[in-house]
């Protein structure tokens, strides 16, 4: 007997079916078979068109599949859950499927173009869907991409936490290929680039800085964001702008069927995230929230401390950040989307009393907005049309006031600010003119507005006021590509093949690059896929990092007549397998070459120097990474995770650093390992942990000195001496090694779903070291006797740190 | 309920086990440093205007030892070179030096000098340069309040312009003010005071070139060409106070390394005890020691102020 298992919208019409009965199956498909024999004789092709959604709240699915068994042909779903696909007139057997969805088959005579919406139920339990390891296109070998790795938002959320915050950067960081920058940093360091070599989409607007709290949270609120995409390398033509990586974060657009929310109270930050519609199927808004309420907790404590001191002191410390969307459906082929984000960090201090006070602090944030409209143009063309806006700013405020008994006073205040900000628009075509054929094209422009570090500078003293800016000249630029694209498939040769133009205006400059990329996946005997790709790359902004440090102060700047923009080009080559009950292993070997990679020149810093221009303080200069990554993922069962190790090496070379001899990058890591697992001990409770490996950052470090001079008073005498070191980067600090656990104990409430969460960030406690410094100390001797000498002494900043979080699901 | 209890037990284990014993945030810990092999530090850097030249030499030693540092009274300098041939060093205690009478004009253009130094204690070190060709000026013009700092203060001008040729040359500028007059006793007393050079041109940098102030460059920007550096001073300029004031432009020549070794000093000192600032390798070119062996070539150009 058939029953409903999934609703299906064909001309208005709902069908039922089921694929439990393999008995009526056959019959069925004799009877349709029956009836198609008139329709053999027709090589007429006809289109099927629609939407692959999630049935409980209409999120459109990304990536799934859909593939007809009687012609072996396929294609999958695209951002925006629409798909294509064009057979030959006859009957069909279309399978629907999505990772940790119900399948659904669908058979039925295609004689015209059909419009099919599909609405899958979430699987009930995973362990009954059999035949998930066979679904065409689902398994690793079967995907074109390589080096892409999909993680869905569930996995970052089994994670074990910081603090009670799941962080969709820091599960990436536990992906091979994929490094962190040290402790407590959410910047990513894929295949030896360093973070501005990354593209941060959040709904397909670039973000500039993706930290909170200097580094140890990502913006990235985990209950608004529907999946997360990391592209290392074989880059499709649609991307560009970045020579590292491109990281997809797509938020949830909000369910269309019926209100919802989620929600979280941990140790220092809580979160709130409501999604409903505002008109049922047509309209609907999302909106999440989280702050930090570190300093609500520490004030009254700071009130305490206060009384009875001369001097009081206020603290301000927390971070916050906004999402919200709402998308409006006009009709099947209309859709209008307006998402933003705003997110701030807030760090300040100020001691006064009567007469004096001293203040000081950082504040950073970003602000983005999109808006976009869907439409699909045809039953092959589907038009994607985005206008965007992002803005990073951060101020560093020092400010200091004195009044005196007879009346004066006196006031300094010092703001050092940078930013950019970005308007932008672009569009997108899919096109699917054929089984076998997904061609993208399209392109866009963005305005880039930078400011690479100003500082104002206030002194009032007496009757005197002085009032000056330094360094304070915008800079603009006109940033603009076309790119043209192919997702073909040749037998069991997929290929991607396409090419990317860019354009760059800057001042009277404007830079053009052709970047071809092809991406291969020949699938051998025995369910092998052998995959290769090339990319050329090219970046035309460029983040100044110090290699010591990174910082919200880190400045984005362009390229100009005198700084080159950035150029890579990057060949991988991986083999991949499903094994057995859905173990996936892949083996990856990746060489990539930078040019005009920038850095700081010696002796420069962000803070000092002001008064020149930026690009005296840079050089720019080579770089060169190879390695190889190893991912062994287990998917299926109530033990689940992933393996991920990286063995790697990672130079650079500057004419005007170290002499011009070649030397290891900063996060030079050998070795980088990271184990997680998660397990189901029933519905209800689940431990998981993840142990990561690294081998220490590369330092530079002075180990002799001499001098340059020598003075010879009769009081005494002195020599003037430098302290010199040889090679850069030449020494590591210890390595890393973390372990983080995390116990979840879920319980079905009346009207809600709860959670608690217990978590414990590096269990064991291991130092790890966030920088390394020259200093001295009394060091206990053999003979007993206790002496002053040089030590280095590595600094960490995160210890052990439990934590306990309440989630609600509702 | 278990669950929480064991997590709790175990969590509490280790905090405990933790809690105690030195500072959480800190660690000093053992980094193998290669075994520095103490060597000659030498430090000469002679200029074409000098008829006096001097070279320290003393030691280096690892960041991590309790030596001293010592000079070398005993040491023995061999310069070699065109119209240096047998000249003789005397160690002077006063500033730990070793010193040598060169006479003047001693500097040929691209001579090849050699220096060498030994020490009983310690291999011997050397170093070779070549001597620049005096730096060509073509014109020197000064200007009252005829400059503008990036804050918008007028300051005097000093344009300089050079003849470069083909070829790369790396170039300091410097200035003084030289004054004469008479005594009381009718002697002519000549005094100078150095000035401190500033410019908006981006190829130039601040170096102490000599214990005193200057400019530094490279030709990349504008070689075999004329250059006219746009130059301005902070302090004003004595014009027309007396007619026995000049101004003395010096534009040396100096050789790679020590154009380097100015540079990279500068950046040195300027990135000392900021966190936030690149590390700096001062450049040597001593082989088989630490140091610097550089020369300059001097051409001094003179205008009435």
């Amino acid at each position: 007997m058939a029953q409903r298992i999934a609703r299906c919208g064909v001309f208005g019409k709902d069908f039922y079916y089921s694929i439990q009965h393999p008995i009526e199956m056959k019959q069925l498909h004799l009877l349709l078979w029956l009836c198609a024999l008139p329709l053999l004789a027709s090589a007429q092709k006809t289109t099927i068109s629609g939407y692959l959604r999630d049935a409980s709240s209409g999120e459109p699915l990304i990536s799934a599949n859909i593939y007809d068994q009687h012609s072996d042909q396929g294609t999958v779903t695209n951002v925006f859950g629409f798909y294509s696909l064009t057979l030959r007139s006859d009957s069909v057997d279309l399978n629907f499927s999505y990772i940790g969805y119900e399948p659904v088959n669908y058979i039925f005579l295609l004689e015209q173009d059909t419009t099919l919406n599909i609405d899958l139920d979430g699987a009930v339990q995973l362990e009954e869907v059999v035949v998930r390891a066979s679904r065409q296109g689902e398994r690793i070998e079967e995907r074109s991409q390589m080096s892409q790795m999909t993680v869905p938002v569930e996995q970052i959320k089994m994670a074990p936490v910081l603090l009670g915050e799941t962080d969709v950067l820091k599960t990436l960081q536990l992906l091979p290929g994929v490094q962190s920058g040290g402790e407590g940093q959410t910047g990513l360091y894929v295949r030896g680039g360093s973070p501005d070599q990354n593209l941060v989409l959040l709904d397909g607007v670039p973000v500039y800085n993706t930290s909170h709290l200097l580094g140890i949270f990502s913006i990235f609120n985990a209950d608004a964001v529907k999946n997360v995409t990391l592209t290392k390398g074989g880059f499709p033509a649609r991307y560009g702008g970045r020579l590292s990586s491109i990281l997809e974060i797509n938020m949830k657009e909000g369910n269309l069927q019926e209100w919802h929310g989620e929600g979280s109270i941990g140790m220092i930050s809580s979160r709130l995230t409501l999604e409903g519609p505002i008109k049922k199927d047509k309209t609907s808004i999302l909106v999440s929230g989280r702050r930090t309420y570190a300093d609500l907790l520490f004030r009254p404590l700071v009130a305490l401390a206060n009384q009875g001191a001369e001097e009081e002191v206020k603290i301000n410390l927390h971070f916050y950040d906004l999402n919200a969307k709402v998308q409006h459906k006009f009709n099947d082929k209309h859709r209008l989307f307006l998402s933003a984000y705003l997110g701030a960090d807030v760090f300040f201090t100020d001691v006064s009393d009567e007469e004096d006070s001293f203040g000081g602090g950082i504040d950073w944030g970003n602000s983005i907005s999109a808006l976009r409209w869907n439409w699909q143009i045809n039953n092959k063309i589907f038009a994607n049309t985005t206008l965007t806006y992002s803005r990073y700013q951060i101020d560093v405020i020092a400010e200091q006031s004195s009044r005196y008994e007879d009346g004066t006073s006196e006031a300094f205040s010092a703001n050092y600010f940078s930013g950019i900000e970005d308007w932008a628009g672009r569009v997108d075509f899919d096109y699917l003119p054929a089984p076998g054929h997904y061609i993208r094209f399209g392109g866009g422009i963005t305005n880039h507005t930078y400011r690479p570090g100003a500082l104002s500078l206030n002194v009032a003293f007496d009757q005197e006021k002085f009032d000056t800016l330094i360094g304070s000249r915008n800079e603009f630029s006109d940033e603009l590509f076309l790119y043209l694209e192919d997702d073909m498939q040749l037998g069991p040769l997929k290929a991607n093949v396409g090419l990317h133009g860019s354009g760059f205006k800057v001042g009277d400059q404007f830079y053009t690059s052709l970047q071809p990329r092809i991406g291969l996946n020949y699938l051998l005997p025995k369910d092998i896929a052998l995959k290769v790709s090339f990319a050329r790359m090219t970046q035309f902004i460029n983040l100044l990092t110090s290699e010591s440090f990174s910082l919200p102060t880190d400045l984005w700047v362009p390229s100009t007549e005198r700084i080159k923009p950035q150029q890579s080009w990057q060949a991988a080559l991986g083999i991949a397998r499903t094994f057995g009950d859905g173990i996936e292993i892949s083996l990856e070997g990746y060489y990539k070459q930078m040019h005009n990679v920038i850095s700081y020149k010696e002796g420069a810093s962000f803070l000092f120097g002001l008064e020149n221009d930026w690009q005296d303080k840079v050089t720019q200069g080579d770089g060169e990474s190879y390695g190889a990554e190893l991912f062994v993922q287990k998917k299926f069962g109530r033990t689940t995770g992933w393996l991920g190790y990286t063995l790697s090496w990672n130079y650079r070379q500057f004419d005007e650093i170290n002499g011009g001899q070649r030397y290891p990058f900063r996060y030079d890591r050998r070795h980088d390992l990271s184990i997680v697992v998660n397990h189901d001990f029933n519905d209800r409770i689940s431990l998981s942990g993840a142990w990561v490996y690294g081998t220490g950052n590369a330092v530079t470090l002075n180990t002799f000195e001499y001098p340059i001079g020598y003075f010879d008073f009769d009081f005494g005498s002195n020599f003037n001496t430098i302290q010199s070191g040889g090679e850069r980067n030449a020494f590591r600090m210890s390595d890393y090694h973390r372990l983080d656990l995390s116990l979840r104990m879920t319980k079905q409430m009346k009207r809600h779903q709860r959670t608690w969460v217990f978590g414990v960030y590096n269990a064991y406690f291991h130092r790890n070291p966030y920088f390394i410094l020259a200093d001295r100390d009394f060091v206990v001797q053999p003979d007993g006797s206790v002496e002053d000498q040089p030590v280095f002494r590595e600094v960490s900043i995160l210890p052990i740190i439990p934590s306990i979080s309440y989630q609600f699901k509702f | 309920m278990r669950y929480i209890a064991l997590f709790t037990f175990v969590l509490l284990t280790v905090l405990l086990s933790n809690s105690c014993g030195e500072d959480p945030f800190t660690q000093i810990v053992d980094i193998e440093l290669p075994e520095h092999e103490p060597r000659l530090a030498v430090h000469a850097l002679m200029f074409s205007e000098d008829d006096d030249v001097s070279v320290l030499v003393s030691n280096s030693r690892s960041v991590l030892s309790k030596e001293e540092f010592s000079v070398f009274p005993d040491a023995s300098i061999q310069l070699s070179g065109p119209n240096v041939d047998d000249v003789v060093f005397a160690y002077t205690p006063d500033d730990g030096r070793h010193y040598t009478l060169l006479g003047e004009d001693w500097a040929a253009d691209e001579g090849e000098y050699n220096l060498e130094v030994q020490q009983p204690d310690y291999p011997e070190a050397s170093a070779r340069q070549l001597m620049p060709k005096a730096p060509a000026i073509l014109e020197v013009t000064v200007e009252e309040d005829g400059a503008l700092s990036e804050d918008g203060a007028r300051l005097d001008e000093i344009v300089i312009e050079i003849q470069d040729e083909p070829g790369a040359h790396y170039y300091a500028l410097q200035a003084e003010v030289e004054e004469r007059y008479l005594d009381g006793n009718n002697d002519t007393i000549v005094s100078s005071y150095s000035i401190w050079l500033d410019s908006n041109d981006p190829i130039l940098t601040y170096a102490e070139v000599d214990r005193r102030g200057a400019l530094v460059c490279s030709d990349g920007a504008f070689d075999g060409t004329t250059y006219r550096f746009a130059t301005f001073t902070w302090e004003s300029l004595p014009f027309g106070e007396s007619s026995n004031r000049l101004l003395k432009v010096r534009v040396t020549s100096l050789s790679r390394d020590a154009y380097l070794y100015y540079r990279s000093l500068a950046q040195y000192r300027e990135a000392d005890g900021n966190p936030f600032a690149e590390p700096v390798t001062v450049h040597s070119n001593i082989e088989n020691g630490y140091g610097i062996f550089g020369l300059g070539h001097t051409t001094v150009f003179k205008v009435e102020l």
